[in-house]
């Protein structure tokens, strides 16, 4: 039997009289690659926000590879979400005024130890090795996205969390997208997605349902071949 | 760590706005420059002012009435005057219980001299009883004052054996003295009773004013004694003038209060100086939490995505911190750099215009007041960051991350 990766418990999110997440239970095991469905406004980046370490729930245990992170302080979480969890976004959320090679190179610098050709090595990975020396503006947003995962992967995380990647992007751009998360997930890496869309869903193994802060269905996605 | 620093990150947001960094660097530099020259020049006065007694040797000195200050300006800068009371009141004093050592000078104002950028004073000594200027010899003159031979302070130019011109004669240089940080200085030091003639030969001497009765071939501008350690110098003083100053019409100067009017002048002088340098301190120290703060605020977006990436709160902190030191230390070194060049071109003419006897602070305390200046303001930067470090504190990178979307 797998470990599981990460585990919620009876997990809640309540902002005043918004019930942004409601009783939650999910398991996700280690290699699996999960997508997170539901309309704007169902709690989907709540969830994630949670799991990733940038919020604490109001109610419910959350625990990640081993850890009850529900409980910790943010100091802990900054230190977890550091070496654990990679984190990929609808906005990219790049620093603008480094280069993207050095974008990468930040992460590992609070990581560990900032390693220049580790960095052109992750970007070469997602086809961006000759964009290395570019400011994030110099870059289309497929490209930006590219260095977002370059960032979100280059310290090896347990668990890729990737809120809206596609969002921002066209169609060639998801595919390529799509196409590094399986190559990702071909070599054993843990990936939950965040997404609108059922087409981007529908690239994983197993399928969420979120519906007004309610988790309303948790299938397994037939049509997609097991890794 | 590679190319990508944590000095990386500040160098590229200070270089996002120069002109900032300037202005808050600058605020910095103008504290670190005031308070740096206003130390200095306090420096030297206080330490002017401790030297005088010892330099001079004598503790009063008796004057024309009217020419006390004539007497300072001379004797502490060098200015050029001429004033004159009679050689008999010098006897007299030498027969007086408790003065040790009494000897006269003659000053005599020159026009500009040949020889000299700036005007020199003549000074007459009286070689047997001198005990004013011989200390100063640089190099011992085991001989009288030849006729033709003058003593040269040491800004005058000219070697020993050169010949200068004053009123029209050629004189030698038959010794120099060292740097006195006085008006001796800029003076030229010959015998008293060659001074003399020169004086009366000379076209000066019909607008000299001499007194009626005044003999013509005794006649000084100043008595200077020296009291015996057993005497009290301000009641000799009080003494001596109570009963000559009818017949010899004349005033006495003590040197240690000569000194007490520039100890006075100093602390006001050092006191506004040192209020308005903290003054400035606070106020670089505001300007600078102020622009800080609203930074923070401004690149909250970029401090939430570095606290993604994996930045603790305390890495930020450190890199704002960093960033006000940066700043703080380029204000600081611009600002003691700037004030030192300064003083050290117009060292001279800042000590005229203050009306300082001195100005010529020595390498260690440049250096120590230069450290102490430096560290204050370097100090600002930091300080001025709390308030934006405290903010920083606040910032939740999810927050910031979802306000932005
Ligand atoms: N910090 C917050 N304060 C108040 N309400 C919030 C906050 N974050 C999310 N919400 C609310 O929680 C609900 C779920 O939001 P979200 O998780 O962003 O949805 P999704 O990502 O699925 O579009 C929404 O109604 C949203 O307005
Ligand atoms: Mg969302």
């Amino acid at each position: 039997m797998s470990k599981n990766i990460l585990e919620l418990h009876d997990v809640s999110m309540i902002y005043g009289p918004v019930k942004a997440l409601q009783n939650i239970t999910l398991s996700v095991q280690q290699g699996e690659w999960l997508a997170i469905m539901g309309s704007s406004g169902s709690g989907k980046t709540t969830m994630m926000n949670i799991v990733g370490c940038m919020n604490k729930a109001t109610h419910g245990v959350v625990v990640l590879d081993g850890e009850k992170i529900s409980r910790l302080n943010a100091k802990d979480l900054t230190a977890i979400r550091r070496d654990k969890i990679g984190l990929i976004f609808q906005q990219f959320h790049l620093i603008s005024y480094l280069t993207a090679v050095e974008n990468v190179m930040i992460a590992q610098y609070y990581h560990s130890l900032a390693d220049e050709k580790e960095a052109l090595e992750a970007l070469e990975r997602v086809g961006l090795g000759h964009r290395a020396r570019h400011l994030p503006r110099q870059l289309s947003g497929g490209e930006q996205q590219r260095l977002c995962i370059a960032r979100a992967l280059i310290n090896h995380p347990k668990l890729i969390l990737a809120d809206e990647p596609t969002g921002n992007l066209d169609e060639a751009n998801q595919e390529t997208v799509m196409n590094i998360f399986h190559q990702l997930h071909a070599q054993g890496s843990t990936i939950i997605v965040v997404t609108h869309s059922p087409e981007v869903a529908a690239h994983a193994r197993r399928v969420v349902h979120l519906e007004y802060g309610r988790m309303i269905r948790d299938e397994v996605n037939v049509e997609c071949p097991a890794a | 760590m590679n190319r990508l620093t944590r000095f990386q990150l500040i160098r590229c947001n200070l270089s996002r706005k120069p002109a900032r960094a300037c202005i808050l660097a600058g605020l910095v530099a103008l504290f670190a420059f005031t308070l740096f020259c206003g130390t200095i020049i306090g420096q030297g006065v206080s330490a002017g002012t401790r030297l005088m007694a010892e330099r001079l040797g004598a503790d009063v000195l008796f004057v024309p009435y009217g020419y006390e200050s004539e007497v300072q300006s001379s004797l502490l800068r060098g200015e050029p005057s001429s004033f004159f009371m009679d050689s008999a009141f010098a006897a007299e004093l030498r027969a007086e219980a408790g003065a040790e050592k009494v000897t006269t000078q003659l000053f005599i104002a020159t026009l500009k001299a040949a020889c000299c950028t700036l005007p020199v004073q003549l000074i007459g000594i009286d070689p047997q009883t001198d005990f004013v200027v011989r200390p100063w010899l640089a190099d011992a003159l085991r001989r009288p004052l030849a006729e033709n031979e003058v003593l040269a302070g040491s800004k005058i130019v000219g070697q020993v054996g050169d010949e200068i011109m004053l009123f029209g004669k050629k004189l030698t240089i038959a010794a120099r003295l060292d740097p006195t940080g006085m008006g001796f200085d800029t003076s030229v030091f010959m015998d008293i009773g060659r001074a003399r003639r020169l004086l009366l030969l000379s076209d000066l001497a019909p607008r000299l004013n001499l007194p009626e009765g005044l003999d013509r071939n005794t006649f000084v501008s100043s008595t200077l004694v020296k009291v015996d350690p057993a005497t009290d110098v301000r009641s000799f003083a009080n003494d001596i003038s109570q009963r000559y100053a009818i017949p010899y019409n004349l005033d006495f100067v003590m040197v240690a209060g000569m000194l007490s009017d520039i100890s006075a002048r100093l602390q006001a002088f050092s006191a506004f100086f040192y209020a308005f340098s903290g003054l400035l301190w606070v106020l670089a120290v505001i300007v600078l939490a102020l622009v800080f703060s609203a930074s923070v605020q401004e690149r909250k977006k970029e401090f939430g995505l570095l606290r993604l990436v994996g930045a603790s709160r305390a890495a930020l902190a450190r890199v704002v911190m960093q960033e006000a030191l940066l700043l703080g230390a380029a204000g600081a070194l611009l600002g003691v750099a700037a004030a030192g060049v300064l003083m050290a071109l117009f060292k001279t003419y800042i000590g005229v215009a203050l009306e300082l006897p001195s100005l010529s602070p020595g390498f260690a305390s440049l250096a120590l007041t230069g450290g102490g200046v430096f560290s204050l303001g370097l100090l600002a930067g930091p300080l001025a960051s709390l308030p934006a470090v405290r903010k920083l504190g606040r910032i939740d990178a999810y927050l910031a991350l979802r306000e932005e979307a």
